[in-house]
């Protein structure tokens, strides 16, 4: 197992080799290098947010705004709750991929498999919803080059809000959505060579670890997605 | 006799200290999902603590923009602390790993300052 390999190694002198460096493995290591660039993009793209935003003209939409309906369900009137719906669905599904790394640890294969179908579970859901918003939104007239909604307050209240908020907003969600996309599909390979007993043959979980930190990133990803364009106004 | 006597207690005892480690595992088990479910309504409870300040108007006429905004940002840095910490394990990982990790952000957070900063003042031109 790696944790009593980390060991071994860990008795060498530091400076002589043979030790791993920062008490991790190899693939975990590079999940986080990988993850640590993946961060600097999204950056980029809220730093770019940020800068569009504070110097937008007209103006910027007011969330509450545009955000306000349950498809399907109430067209209009419940601010923000459709994307609360979201938001719990994707810190659930989070939970139930830390419970599948948990069961990992006591190479419970059951309980990894069976954790692992609820967070693909969940994060089908999550991608649904977002295209259910998307398609809202669209209907009502937001695309890359226009704006439908107003600019609430200040000197050009009334106008038409700048055209950077569709940009931004269907670019930075959807390359997140593209994130959670890959991040099932890697999910249910992972579930799928879980069944088949690869991880128990190899005598470690640490694959579902890997897929975890994946993941958790891009729930972390969200929760700075859901404040820059839903709650800040 | 006595000889079998203590070779009973001594079954006896090794039965024990098994039956200690068991415990003991499941201890473990049981601290690490409720830390897990711990997490999970931490997260929620600063969710919903979020969503309560930006739908009542009260609050965010009463404290202004820019001090909303202020917690808004604490709030989401407060949420992502708890997912890398405790769900991406960062907080268990060698200080090293945790610092390999953060630091680059670090200048993220003044590129984004810089930005804000830069932008505002140029809309004011």
């Amino acid at each position: 197992m790696s944790v009593e390999a980390t060991a071994n190694v860990e008795k060498g002198n530091a400076w002589s080799g043979g030790r791993v460096p920062l008490g991790s493995s190899y693939g975990k290591l590079m999940m986080w290098m990988f993850l640590l660039s993946d961060a600097f993009t999204f950056s980029s793209l809220l730093v770019t947010y940020g800068y569009l935003r504070v110097t937008a003209l007209p103006g910027w939409v007011a969330p509450e705004e545009v955000f306000h309906g349950i498809p399907f369900l109430v067209e209009e009137g419940l601010p923000l709750v459709f994307v609360g719906i979201m938001t719990f669905i994707l810190i659930a599904s989070s939970v139930t991929m830390v419970l599948a790394v948990e069961a990992g640890h006591r190479m419970d294969q059951k309980n990894v498999a069976r954790y692992m179908i609820l967070t693909i579970i969940g994060g089908l859901m999550f991608l649904s919803c977002q295209a259910l918003e998307w398609t809202h939104l669209i209907e009502n007239g937001l695309t890359l080059t226009f704006n439908p909604f107003k600019v609430p307050l200040g000197p050009n209240a009334g106008q038409n809000a700048s055209t950077m908020f569709g940009d931004l907003f269907f670019v930075i969600t959807g390359f997140h959505g593209f994130h959670v996309f890959s991040g099932v599909v890697i999910n249910i390979i992972i579930y799928f060579k879980t069944i088949a007993g690869d991880f128990q043959k190899r005598g470690h979980y640490e694959m579902v670890e890997k897929v975890g930190l994946y993941w958790h990133f891009v729930d972390l990803v969200w929760v700075f997605v859901f404040t820059v364009f839903y709650l800040i106004y | 006799m006595s000889e079998n006597i203590a070779h009973t207690s001594e079954a006896h005892d090794h039965e024990e200290h098994h039956f200690e480690i068991i415990e003991q595992g499941l201890h473990e088990i049981h601290s690490t999902r409720k830390e897990i479910w711990r997490v999970f309504f931490i997260l929620l409870a600063i969710t919903v603590l979020e969503f309560l300040i930006a739908l009542t108007p009260a609050i965010k006429d009463g404290l202004g923009k820019s001090k909303v905004v202020g917690i808004f940002f604490f709030l989401t840095v407060l949420k992502a602390f708890y997912i890398v910490g405790y769900f991406m394990h960062l907080k268990h990982e060698k200080l090293n790993m945790a610092y390999t990790i953060l630091i680059p952000l670090m200048f993220i957070a003044y590129l984004i300052t810089l930005l804000l900063f830069e932008g505002s003042h140029q809309i004011h031109i």
